[in-house]
């Protein structure tokens, strides 16, 4: 069954190199493990957490601030491991 | 930021055959050299980065394309070579299909936004059909052109 939607505002580190390919394409993968849906915004642009062109739309910097936002099923799942990626800094 | 801005109308290739990645990248690398865009003393060298780059994952994003890059301090400003492949490449790529078009982008390493923004111009292009489409149908280096400049003035539909 469906959970509850989750919203989490995350940073991006300012010693990597923001949300450049490898990033995404690991964020991309993450996100395609989970049944949820996973958009990211940056400013007014949305993203679908599962579609790298649209991720590479953002061309989110270091030290920018981006909303994470999960709906469906295992979203608080989902949101936890999309949080703990970013917070590793994409093992950058 | 345009596609103009940055793709070296010299270092297009559309009839690419080259039997892996590393043929590709290389190809590409030497396109850029030449045109005079980076020193044939940098070639072997930005090669090497590239491939690099590669082991940390794949730049195949799917859908026939890929998107090999490095940083280099050869370049003063992005650059980027684009190559045309009916044959195909194996990329490793996310969806598993082989490559059949590659934007290569080399940018000096100080101004990471740049390279953010070239990758952002390029996805953005990338999610029309209708460019990936004619690029795939491109013959001439001059279609080519066209199709940027089309896709630089929004003219794609």
């Amino acid at each position: 069954m469906g959970g509850q939607p989750v919203l989490h505002t995350v940073t991006l580190g300012s010693d990597g190199g923001g949300l450049h390919l490898v990033p995404c394409s690991r964020l991309v993968k993450l996100a395609n493990s989970f049944a949820c849906n996973v958009s990211i915004r940056k400013g007014t642009v949305h993203a679908d957490g599962k579609n790298i062109l649209d991720l590479m739309i953002l061309a989110a910097g270091p030290g920018e601030q981006l909303e994470l936002f999960t709906s469906g099923d295992g979203a608080e799942e989902a949101m936890a491991k999309l949080v703990q990626l970013f917070e590793s800094n994409f093992a950058e | 930021m345009k596609l103009s801005d940055f793709v070296v109308p010299d270092a297009i290739i559309t009839d690419l055959a080259v039997p892996n990645k590393e043929g590709a990248i290389r190809a590409l690398v030497g396109s850029l050299k030449a045109c005079g865009i980076i020193a044939a003393d940098s070639e072997d060298s930005i090669v090497a980065a590239i491939m690099k780059r590669e082991e940390l994952g794949s730049t195949g994003i799917g859908n026939g394309v890929a998107v090999p890059h490095t940083k280099h301090p050869s370049v003063t400003k992005l650059v980027a070579a684009i190559a045309l492949t009916k044959q195909g490449v194996d990329f490793a790529s996310l969806d598993g299909n082989s490559v059949h078009i590659l934007f290569l982008l080399v940018s000096p390493p100080d101004r990471p936004g740049d390279h953010l923004r070239g990758l952002e111009n390029i996805s953005r292009h990338l999610r029309n059909p209708n460019f990936c489409s004619f690029l795939k149908q491109a013959k001439t280096k001059d279609d080519v052109l066209t199709l940027l400049q089309d896709a630089d003035n929004n003219q794609l539909g």
